[in-house]
């Protein structure tokens, strides 16, 4: 019987199972990789791309088929890494907008969005080159939609897309001399290749087992090691940056100058970068004049290609990662013990990719989590399932929950005795913010202007007025209790120390025996954040 | 048998009294004043003095011959001599008064390192008191002061860590100077050391973290001996102590004050609790 038609739910079983066969045959994509500079990692980057959707993809329960493919598309963005993970990244973002108000894919929809995903993906790269990723995505676009013509079965369709894929893999070595000399064909176009197979499989019936991974060729097919040596660009630099008009087209002409394999993709405030330099510094101070950058990794392509990387053992019991707004409060975190301190807050959520790698990055192999933001904290969370190191995400709701946990970390104590520690120690103080309202609201009987400052606590308002010198105490008021003995105050980034100064005497002359300390904590979206323990 | 401490025992007078305990005492420097610990300057006096002080005080150890000539009324009586110290990482005390031993080399004299200081190495002398009084030899009651000192568990806030930073007794606790957080560090004496515990931001939960930690050694050895110490912070130990009174199996020895030697290093504003398994009964 024909297959006519995907549903969201078979669709993101497809993705899923074409995930598991790159995933499956990532050691042997690692070793064919010669181009544009044999790195090793390309079978690595798209699996790490493609966790990242599955990942995405994976908890989504009777969703549209809508939601389905701009949560694939998400996903890729978020963990596009690497020159084909990226390209794969512009695919199935290009799918998704193809898609746009469908309930369910034909042959038809697939070979239509398919061809836009190719057309995007060349514009991703600056200098696309045949007999790679593009040029396999690309005939095999050809032939979906000569395919969807002759045929509405999606098993013959699948299955002529994956014929003309092969070919045109088998072929890549002709188009580009590199592949030829080493003898091997282009790994990014065979991890396609692999991703379009484990579809045609599912949709098949047939189950991926390890039969299905390509290894007799990998060892004999060896990058030969002298190309290495001619590495000009050695340093394979890939950042995110957010900005706020970021125009793709200048930033990869600029970049040009400073490298090569340049690949960009993202939106005007979101863009992913990849670029191989020599002088990684330059590229990111380039791009930190005109954004926010992030996530940023920095490979020796010489030594990645020598000795892969070798993890390192620790004898510390635990890292603590911590997601703070501001730079007041990252000092703060990082002189209480925190390992790794990551830039995030109300208006900056990280990326979980961003979480992954402050994961990946701090020295022990057990780590604690402080979100800090109750936005950050499924961020958080996914990070934790998606890296192999033992990871416990605390709640902590509010900068100073972070603080008050962070503060009973114990360099020597036992992984677990320490998350039971800081757990608790988190509920052991209250927390408030003061800022300023956007717009003219009545909430739970407090009228509040725009521009009058407003006390929340406990995600209440609990008083506005134009003043903040009179919001401030009062909100304290409405927070603290006989047996509190310190109000902290943490300054944002708007705020004159003189002011801040001010407010810290005006709250110890109405709460006499409480110790009012000041701290500097630099958040932008807020005038001032307050505890009271 | 006499038991000779020196002054960073901080043992209280009716205890100095009743167990006939003689004191050799260190020195305290401050800006151009000289005391010795107890004989020129009570605690409280001291406190008000260092409160007012910009300049940081220092301490000096006995000399051997303080020792030799606290030793010798005894030896010429012929009778048997425990020497305890405060603990040889902290002071030179104890090295002095090995070398004032080794000028009476046929005399019964035991100088032991307790490990500790003030109320904790108090602990350990009237142990020591009791077991004389039962009978126990100079060598059996010094074997079992060196057992037990480093069981000693010792517990102590300091107001700020300047004043250990300062006199150079800071130790691990060090890693917790940096925090920019006011905070009240409980610190651990360890191996004769000052070891950091925990960063902790109120009174309560110092209090509490306090009587925690009782309760737990309460539990695990039934019968616990207990003493505390204060600098200039008597309120406060009141209130500990008042936290700690309901837990069953714990006898407090004495509440202390620190002296003029320990509280140099502490600071003003310190709390501090020690505790070991009663083993006498």
């Amino acid at each position: 019987m024909a297959i006519l038609y995907l549903s969201a739910k078979r669709f993101k079983l497809c993705i899923i199972a074409g995930a598991e066969l790159v995933i499956k045959n990532r050691y042997h994509l690692n070793k064919i990789n010669v181009f544009p500079v044999p790195d090793g990692d390309t079978g690595s980057n798209m699996s790490m791309t493609l966790i990242a959707v599955v990942r995405e993809i994976e908890a989504l329960q009777d969703v549209s088929l809508e939601t389905t493919v701009k949560a694939i598309a998400w996903g890729a963005l978020m963990g596009a890494r690497g020159n084909s993970g990226i390209i794969m990244a512009q695919i199935f973002s290009g799918v998704a907008e193809g898609i746009e108000g469908k309930e369910r894919l034909t042959a038809e929809d697939i070979a239509f969005s398919f061809s836009r995903a190719v057309k995007k993906a060349y514009k991703a790269i600056l200098h696309p080159a045949e007999g790679t990723i593009l040029t396999v995505v690309r005939e095999t676009a050809e032939a979906a939609v000569e395919a969807a013509k002759k045929t509405s079965d999606l098993v013959y369709f699948l299955d002529e897309m994956v014929k003309t894929a092969r070919t045109s893999v088998e072929r890549t070595p002709e188009l580009l001399p590199k592949l030829k000399e080493a003898g091997v064909v282009d790994a990014g176009g065979l991890g396609f290749l692999y991703f379009l197979e484990g579809m045609l499989y599912l949709v098949k019936g047939i189950a991926i087992d390890d039969a299905t991974i390509d290894e007799e060729n990998a060892t004999a097919n060896m990058p030969d090691e002298s190309s290495v040596r001619q590495l000009n660009n050695r340093y394979c630099t890939e950042f995110i940056l957010k900005g706020s008009q970021i125009l793709e087209d200048v930033l990869k002409k600029d970049l040009s100058m400073k490298g090569d394999s340049i690949v960009v993709v993202g939106d005007s405030r979101l863009a992913r970068v990849h670029i191989h330099t020599s002088q990684p510094h330059e590229v990111l101070k380039y791009a930190s004049a005109l954004g926010q950058v992030s996530s940023i990794k920095v490979d020796d392509m010489l030594v990645q290609h020598t000795s892969r990387l070798v993890s390192q053992k620790s004898t510390k019991t635990s890292s603590v990662v911590a997601i703070v707004p501001g730079d007041g409060f990252k000092e703060i975190f990082n002189k209480a013990g925190a390992e790794l301190v990551v830039d995030g807050g109300p208006t900056q959520n990280p990326s979980t990719m961003d979480i992954v790698s402050a994961i990946e990055t701090v020295e022990s192999s057990n780590v604690i989590i402080l979100p800090n933001n109750k936005n950050i904290y499924p961020a958080a969370i996914q990070a934790a399932e998606m890296t192999t190191k033992k990871t416990t995400v605390l709640k902590t709701s509010s900068p100073p929950e972070g603080i008050s946990s962070l503060l009973a970390y114990m360099d020597e104590a036992p992984y677990e005795e320490n998350i039971s520690r800081m757990d608790e120690a988190s509920r052991r103080v209250k927390s408030g913010e003061v800022l300023v309202a956007s717009r003219d609201v009545t909430l739970g009987g407090i009228q509040v202007k725009t521009n009058d400052f407003i006390g929340i606590y406990n995600g209440e308002i609990q008083c506005s007025f134009a003043s903040i010198n009179e919001t401030i105490p009062v909100l304290v008021k409405s927070m603290h209790e006989p047996s509190d003995e310190i109000i902290t105050l943490f300054s944002g980034e708007a705020v004159k120390k003189s002011d801040a100064e001010t407010i810290q005497s005006i709250l110890q002359k109405s709460f006499p025996d409480k110790t009012v300390e000041l701290y500097f904590g630099g958040q932008s979206h807020s005038h001032y954040i307050v505890s009271v323990e | 048998m006499k038991i000779i401490t020196d002054s960073t025992a901080d043992l209280p007078k009716e205890l100095i009294e009743k167990h006939d305990v003689e004191i050799v005492p260190l020195t305290i420097h401050l800006g151009e004043r000289n005391w010795r610990d107890y004989y020129d300057i009570e605690p409280n006096e001291y406190y008000a003095l260092l409160r007012k002080s910009s300049a940081f005080p220092t301490t000096s150890q006995p000399t051997p011959q303080n020792f030799v000539n606290a030793y010798a009324p005894f030896v010429e009586k012929d009778e048997p001599i425990l020497s305890i110290h405060l603990s040889s990482k902290l002071s030179g005390t104890f090295q002095s008064a090995l070398l004032a031993r080794s000028q009476f080399p046929e005399a019964r004299i035991e100088v032991v390192d307790s490990f500790q200081a003030s109320f904790a190495l108090s602990i350990i002398i009237v142990m020591c008191a009791q077991r004389a009084n039962q009978g126990y030899s100079l060598e059996e009651i010094a074997d079992m002061a060196r057992e037990i000192g480093p069981q000693i568990e010792t517990y102590f806030s300091v107001d700020s860590l300047e004043h250990l930073r300062r006199g150079g007794r800071i130790g691990k606790a060090q890693a917790f100077l940096g925090t920019l957080m006011k905070i009240k560090p409980l610190l651990k004496v360890m191996n004769g050391e000052v070891q950091p515990i925990e960063k902790i931001r109120t009174r309560d939960r110092l209090l509490n973290r306090f009587v925690e930690l009782v309760e737990q050694a309460a539990r695990k050895y039934s019968r616990l001996l207990l003493a505390v110490g204060e600098s200039d912070n008597s309120e406060v130990m009141t209130d500990l102590l008042g936290r700690l009174e309901g837990i069953s199996g714990v006898s407090l020895i004495f509440r202390g004050k620190l002296g003029g030697v320990i509280t140099s290093h502490a600071g003003p504003g310190a709390l501090g609790i020690a505790f070991v398994k009663d083993v006498l009964k």
